[in-house]
């Protein structure tokens, strides 16, 4: 389950990421639609705050907080220092996350 | 900059002068600070690192009441006169029986505690190669190993010099949703430092702000007096209040023998259904003798410093105390500095604490070098010599934050190869860190056209030695370890060899720059990145002791920004992308 | 320089040992002044005091002139330190 967050947290990261017009363009070479601005930081936020709850629900409120805390500054670490050098890896790698976590926290 | 200066109504001149405050409140202490980072990080695997450095003890633990009970039989027999006894039974972490005795007449020049191990399996005392081992870190991260108190004052002083710095930096940092992502190592010179710098600082914020705060709160009572006094006679008044558990009760001066404490542990354990973290006892065979039992610090956020306890009357065994609840402002005051201690932490937590922490080293790394980056940037082409002040943080940078990492294999190494049965071989290991630190310094100094380049490769060569000597000198290196899945060793060895290789990376980057001054290919990287890939492909699991890391890329950056100083021939500050506009977020 | 070095001398002086009396100030002016018990009075006035420092130390560097920086610290902790001295003079009356 932490890995669960952990990858939820990746793959909120790289929506909200997405969702920015500067690393749009970057990746793309096109402006950011605006039809796809708000559904990418909807998932953003919502990845990050069920990254939070997986946390919470193994380790109770505090412990779980202060856990997905720690998760969120090492995601977003690996996500920018991915996104400088591999883009669209790093990117794609949001992506499996976003599938990968269901699958995570069932198992 | 001028901080003094008329500021213009209006956030320009705000952030003007946030920066400014940042700059010297980060530069004036940060090399300091880069220390107390490291070895503060390296402290949340304290107990690790001293089971690496003591490889001849292998002991497993046993349950808390069966090790009360072997360690009463041992105090009993060896330290019946002594006024305390503190007992931690085995855990997790430390499978050893610890013991700690106040002895009443201590022999001229000895102080009057002793610290005993116990093999829990035996209840003999282990013989192992005297070493501070991760208390050592621990220590000086916040007493800098200077004579009380003035060690703690500068760490705090430095402590406080960095909220200031943290706070300003948020002030100052205009575009931090903005550039949340942004990291641009190919523009090289001060952008990419300043970006490094800022990544770092900002998915790290929330535990640089809380770790900066709470380690001042965590000596509030010798930081802030005024407040106690307001209310108290003296310190101690308060803190006896405060920390009940730790209270001394005094004796009756009547012998009556002491009772079984092991049913009492198992009383204590039933009533927290928790698990014990300490047993002490005050005036052993005493009639008033109590015995206090505090739950262990890794049940609870808040248990760092005040965790529930029980004290019971030492010749009949009744209960006379007990605390469990505490009020809303203790229980906060007790989570804020427990967050700071990490002691409740479970293996991942603590890696997660353990990575965090050093991308809060490398901030403090990427900071200083930003200074240097900036100045070069701005520096006059064609000056035939760099400043003083350039050439003094420079040389100052690359001596701590290659020398501290260093320092730090250096103690390690020495563990390894000093005789086992040296006398005063752990002064020598601490030793090993100054004079590898200090070393370094002075070569930073002597070597200025090379100091980062070398001091780099030295602290990687370092790294890379500790497992390979730890092979040569002892029968538990990698090649066994792994196999066994001793993840404490093979954990300790291979965040070595995953240092080794960042801090390679950067000598290597570092020597690039100084062959190829007109290249501006140049690609710094936050180091924070290059130390979390390693060491998180290093090791993983359970106690896994955590060895180096940290620190910066060196200087290696783009070599236009970096001109090699004495060589005129070299288009020196050169910078292949414009300067930044006035204005921009610095 | 020397009126800039002047100045900065002593906003730093303001900042660092006026911005500790002030939070002395506070420390003490909370811990009596507090609605909690004892110790906890003195628990939370510790813990605030810090954040009281570091604002006064970011007021001191953030206002317009050093006469202001000094006016924001010393008037802050006059203030605080008198309703200590009231308190203490009401408890002992």
């Amino acid at each position: 389950m932490t890995l669960a967050a952990f990858c939820l947290a990746y793959a909120g990261f790289s929506a909200l990421c997405l969702g920015m017009d500067r690393h749009y363009e970057d990746l793309f070479d096109r402006a950011l639609p605006r039809r796809h601005r708000v559904p990418l930081r909807l998932f953003g936020w919502g990845a990050l705050a069920l990254s939070l709850w997986a946390s919470a629900v193994v380790w109770g409120w505090s412990y779980g907080t202060v856990e997905w805390i720690g998760i969120l500054s090492i995601a977003g670490l690996l996500l920018i220092w991915f996104l400088t050098f591999r883009p669209r890896a790093a990117l794609t790698a949001g992506g499996l996350c976003a599938l990968a976590a269901p699958v995570l926290a069932v198992w | 900059m001028k901080a003094a200066q008329p500021k213009a109504p209006g956030e320009e001149g705000l952030r003007q002068s946030m920066s400014w405050l940042h700059t010297w409140a980060g530069l004036i202490f940060g090399w300091v600070l880069f220390a107390m980072f490291l070895t503060g990080s390296l402290a949340f695997f304290r107990p690790e690192i001293t089971r690496w450095m003591q490889p001849e003890i292998q002991v497993q633990p046993v349950p808390a009441v069966q090790a009360v009970e072997t360690a009463q039989r041992y105090l009993a027999g060896h330290a019946p006169d002594a006024r305390r006894w503190f007992i931690t039974p085995p855990s997790d972490r430390e499978p050893l029986i610890q013991l700690l005795y106040q002895t009443p007449k201590p022999k001229p020049g000895e102080r009057g505690f002793v610290r005993v191990k116990l093999d829990p399996a035996t209840g003999q005392a282990v013989t192992a190669r005297q070493t501070r081992g991760g208390d050592f870190f621990y220590r000086f991260h916040f007493e800098l190993e200077t004579a009380f108190p003035w060690g703690r004052w500068l760490a705090s002083i430095a402590g406080m010099f960095m909220l200031v710095a943290i706070i300003s930096g948020i002030i100052t940092h205009k575009k931090i949703f903005a550039d949340f992502f942004t990291f641009r190592p190919k523009k090289g010179g001060q952008r990419a430092w300043m970006d490094g710098h800022n990544v770092l600082s900002v998915l790290g914020l929330p535990f640089h702000l809380m770790i900066t705060f709470s380690g001042l709160v965590l000596f509030m009572v010798m930081l802030m007096p005024a407040g106690i006094l307001a209310v108290y006679d003296t310190p101690r008044d308060y803190t006896n209040e405060v920390f009940k558990s730790s209270r001394v009760t005094p004796p009756q001066n009547r012998p009556a023998p002491l009772v079984a404490i092991a049913p009492l542990v198992e009383q204590a354990q039933q009533h927290w259904q928790g698990r014990l973290g300490r047993v002490t006892v005050n005036n052993p065979g005493d009639a008033g003798a109590t015995i206090t039992l505090v739950r262990s610090v890794s049940d609870g956020v808040s248990y760092g410093l005040l965790a529930p306890y029980m004290r019971f009357d030492g010749a009949t065994g009744a209960l006379q105390e007990a605390q469990d609840e505490r009020s809303a402002t203790a229980a906060t005051a007790g989570v804020i500095t427990g967050l700071h201690l990490g002691l409740f932490a479970e293996p991942v937590l603590r890696w997660l604490y353990f990575l965090v922490s050093l991308a809060g080293t490398a901030m403090v790394a990427t900071g200083l070098v930003l200074w240097i980056a900036k100045r070069r940037q701005k520096a006059r082409p064609g000056d035939a010599r760099e400043a003083f002040s350039l050439r003094l943080v420079d040389g100052l940078n690359a001596g701590t934050i290659a020398g501290v990492v260093f320092g730090v294999a250096a103690v390690f190494l020495a563990n390894r190869l000093l005789p086992a049965d040296m006398p005063g071989r752990q002064v020598w290991e601490v030793r090993a860190f100054f004079l590898a630190w200090g070393g370094s310094l002075v070569y930073a100094f002597l070597f200025p056209r090379r100091k980062w380049r070398d001091l780099l490769a030295v602290a990687a060569a370092a790294l890379a030695l500790v497992p390979v000597v730890n092979a040569l000198t002892t029968n538990r290196h990698l090649g066994v370890s792994l196999p066994q899945g001793d993840w404490v060793m093979a954990g300790f060895d291979l965040t070595c060899l995953a240092s080794a290789l960042v801090f390679g990376w950067m000598a290597r980057r570092a020597a690039m720059a100084r062959q190829a001054p007109a290249r501006t290919a140049g690609k710094p990287r936050a180091a924070r990145s290059e130390t979390v890939k390693a060491a998180v492909a290093a090791a993983a699991p359970a106690a896994t002791p955590a060895a180096t890391p940290a620190a910066t890329p060196a200087a290696s950056s783009t070599a236009a920004v970096f001109p090699v100083p004495h060589e005129p021939a070299v288009p020196a500050a050169r910078p292949q992308t414009p300067l930044e506009p006035r204005g921009e977020t610095p | 320089m020397m009126r800039y070095r002047f100045a900065v001398l002593s906003r730093a002086t303001a900042a660092i040992l006026g911005g500790y009396a002030l939070a002395s100030a506070a420390a003490a002016c909370l811990a009596v002044w507090l609605p909690l018990g004892r110790a906890d009075a003195v628990t939370a006035a510790q813990m605030l005091s810090f954040v009281v420092y570091a604002c006064g130390v970011i007021w001191v560097f953030a206002t317009r002139n050093a006469w202001r920086a000094w006016a924001g610290i010393l008037g802050p902790a006059a203030l605080l330190g008198g309703l200590f001295l009231a308190h203490r003079l009401a408890a002992a009356a």
